[in-house]
């Protein structure tokens, strides 16, 4: 199977991908001295492996390659707010309105997002921003909720267009209702309408007017949650993380992963939300697309305003943007 | 985009997939004339499929006042707003249904409802078209009007919600026709509940997802009629199958009411769904308003209908309205009887043309009481 990041010794030379990644990158000088800390390295190998990230980093300049540089764990920052991100490299994405396929989206309300990501060696934080003047964070009949995805190639010839038949994508998904969810309880009914209710729910314990999920614990009062109890991801009276794992060939094809590594957080501030994105660079799973120090991939994207009616295919998109991990 | 004959419209219609009709097509008669908006079969569809939380302001059935009342709030009049009014040549539709407007990057052409809309089910209820002058006295004909009509998914033939789910999460079964959302596929994008014209999609805020009419397929597959069918206690409707692929069936009361007849009508038909519930027009409201929601075929029908009382086989048919809990799949006028034979041969519905009247004595002997008459 094809992966998503070159080995090092396949990726050290120029590429015509890399050619259309937008930015170039900047790498932060404390990552040698925290590497050189952290793995208690004498001096000569020291010296050789920053020589060695060193090369890496003006290569990836040269390649207009996005660099993710490696710090020690404990400075990998997994809050989207920490301090820490705005030294770390940053690259443009610039974002465009879905227009090829069916549903597309008539109106753009953002143009670009900035992206950050730092390792450590074992995991990979990605950091995305993009200006919203209002967070939406729940959904209802004709109500949206912000979102943000990220999507690697699992294979190095899938298009953008969320791969195609014979080249998957694996998406990361972070939705603002998710957030809600995890941050505070599941979403309810009377979260969206304080005033409602209702006279009876068959097999309901508590009292009125009831919360998901703790008062629909007996298996008889599910039988009219019919998504939930049909598997449906998005269904999950009991999400403990506010990020999907998916993986996609093609438009519509979009299908969650049934276990998941990845997780992050997403907050809203001064009119711009951040996201963090955290997972490891290698996992036993074949849908995962998978990393290696030193290794270069490709990563898209996404952005929806739900504001606006952004909501699946409805959405803010760009091309792929190269990116190479710190040895 | 393929091309689709649709006999609702007497013409080829653009629709964005190509698929050979089901086996055979669920369907309905539903007599506007004879409902009385009781919501027997509103409360029965809603105790069993959606009592649970995020389906409070669903109503997969439902029963509102024309021309004011609509549930969700305007669901036809804003797409009509959209569409223009519907204009035919002869059984002919001359205007364009909703999927040849807007291109095949767009869904079907319709309108999404907001929350609010569906917060008051029961608006204009019992309106009527006019307002009453102080001192006026019935002369024989009322000026105004209303009807009730009473809605369900209509299982179309060429779905809407279907056309316009991205994901494919929306199947019509081969077996029977009727429409389902894929419950573990769907992602709540609500673009089923956008394009529906009879906004018969609704998204769970608890599930997160789009639900619809299931057609009782549970009941169906079992050769039982739907609930809201069963429980109607105005006997108004019928449920059956059309026949899909071959001539219609004269033995088969949906067929010969609905394609050998046309005493009943489909709902807009202009939007080119080719939806499968069929109405009996209302005899008392003006055909330029029926003709809107239902097509050319109103005067016909509502001949057909006036003169019901002498055409045996028609209202033989319709007499198997609310006769059995099970499917009639064919029936057969004998004498002074109707009779109905479910698919396995069972006879399932016998029903005379003239119920048998017993009058009895205005002094009950054995319970020494005095009979009032309530009629």
């Amino acid at each position: 199977m094809s992966t998503a990041t070159t080995r090092p010794e396949q990726g050290s030379g120029p590429r015509p991908w890399a050619l259309v990644a937008g930015g170039a990158a900047a790498v932060l000088l404390v990552a040698f001295a925290l590497i050189v800390a952290e793995r208690g390295l004498d001096r000569g190998a020291g010296r050789e492996l920053a020589e060695l990230v060193e090369r890496h980093r003006l290569q990836a300049e040269t390649d207009g390659v996005f660099f993710v540089p490696r710090v020690e764990r404990a400075a990998v920052p997994v809050d989207p707010l920490d301090p820490a991100w705005e030294s770390a490299p940053s690259i443009i994405v610039k974002l465009s309105r879905q227009v090829d396929a069916m549903p597309i989206l008539e109106r753009a309300t953002v143009s670009s997002a900035e992206l950050r990501a730092l390792g450590d060696g074992e995991w990979v934080v990605w950091r995305l921003s993009w200006p919203d003047e209002s967070p939406d964070m729940n959904v209802d009949s004709g109500r949206f909720c912000d979102a943000a995805a990220l999507q690697f190639p699992v294979s190095g010839e899938a298009p953008h267009t969320m791969g195609d038949d014979r080249n998957p994508v694996h998406i990361l998904h972070w939705k603002a209702l998710w957030q809600k969810d995890v941050d505070e309880h599941f979403q309810d009914v009377q979260d969206l309408h304080p005033n409602y209710w209702a006279d009876l729910y068959w097999f309901a314990d508590g009292p009125a007017p009831y919360r998901v999920p703790d008062d629909f614990s007996d298996p008889r009062s599910q039988q009219w949650f019919a998504a939930f109890s049909a598997g449906n991801p998005v269904s999950d009276i009991y999400r403990t993380r506010p990020v999907e794992e998916l993986s996609a060939t093609g438009f519509g094809s979009l299908t969650s992963h049934r276990e998941s590594v990845s997780d992050g957080r997403g907050v809203w501030r001064d009119g711009s939300w951040h996201l963090s994105f955290v997972r490891p660079l290698r996992t036993e799973d074949p849908l995962d697309a998978q990393f290696w120090r030193g290794g270069r991939g490709t990563v898209g994207v996404a952005v929806w305003n739900g504001g606006d009616g952004n909501v699946g295919a409805r959405k803010h998109w760009g091309f792929w943007t190269a990116f190479e991990l710190s040895p | 985009m393929p091309k689709r004959y649709n006999w609702q419209l007497g013409r080829e219609m653009d629709y964005p997939f190509e698929a050979p009709p089901p086996a055979r097509q669920v369907a309905y008669v539903f007599d506007t004339n004879k409902c009385i908006e009781c919501q027997t079969c509103t409360v029965a569809c809603k105790t069993c499929w959606t009592s649970g939380k995020g389906q409070e302001i669903i109503f997969w059935n439902n029963v509102e006042t024309k021309p004011y009342g609509g549930y969700p709030l305007e669901w036809d009049t804003r797409l009509l707003a959209k569409t223009g009014p519907a204009a035919w040549k002869g059984t002919t539709l001359v205007t364009p249904t909703v999927f040849e407007t807007e291109g095949d990057k767009q869904p079907p052409n319709g309108h999404r409802p907001a929350v609010d809309d569906y917060s008051s089910p029961n608006v204009g209820e019992d309106d009527i078209t006019g307002t009453i002058e102080m001192g006026a006295a019935f002369s024989g004909v009322h000026p105004m009007w209303m009807f009730y009509l009473a809605r369900i998914c209509n299982h179309c033939d060429h779905p809407a919600c279907l056309a316009a789910c991205p994901r494919q999460a929306i199947y019509k079964r081969d077996e029977d026709g009727i429409v389902l959302i894929d419950q573990e596929r769907c992602r709540g994008y609500q673009e089923c509940v956008r394009a529906c014209p009879y906004k018969k999609t609704f998204f769970n805020v608890i599930s997160r997802a789009s639900e619809k009419c299931i057609g009782c397929f549970p009941r169906v597959e079992q050769g039982q009629v739907a609930l809201c069918v069963e429980s109607c206690i105005g006997k108004i409707r019928l449920h059956g199958f059309l026949t899909t692929r071959g001539e219609p069936r004269p033995d088969n009361p949906l067929d010969y009411i609905v394609k050998i007849r046309k005493l009943a009508l489909p709902l807009y038909p202009q939007h080119g769904t080719g939806p499968n519930v069929y109405y009996i027009p209302p005899v008392h409201v003006p055909n330029g308003f029926l003709e809107q929601l239902f097509g050319p075929g109103v005067e016909a029908a509502k001949t057909m209908y006036r003169k019901l009382a002498d055409d045996r086989q028609l209202l033989g048919a319709l007499l198997l309205s609310g006769a059995s809990q099970r499917i009639i799949t064919r029936f057969e006028v004998k004498g002074d009887e109707v009779l109905g034979w479910a698919e396995n041969g069972d006879e399932v519905a016998r029903v005379p043309f003239t119920e048998p009247v017993y009058i009895r004595k205005h002094y009950d002997e054995v319970h020494n009481v005095y009979r009032h008459n309530t009629t």
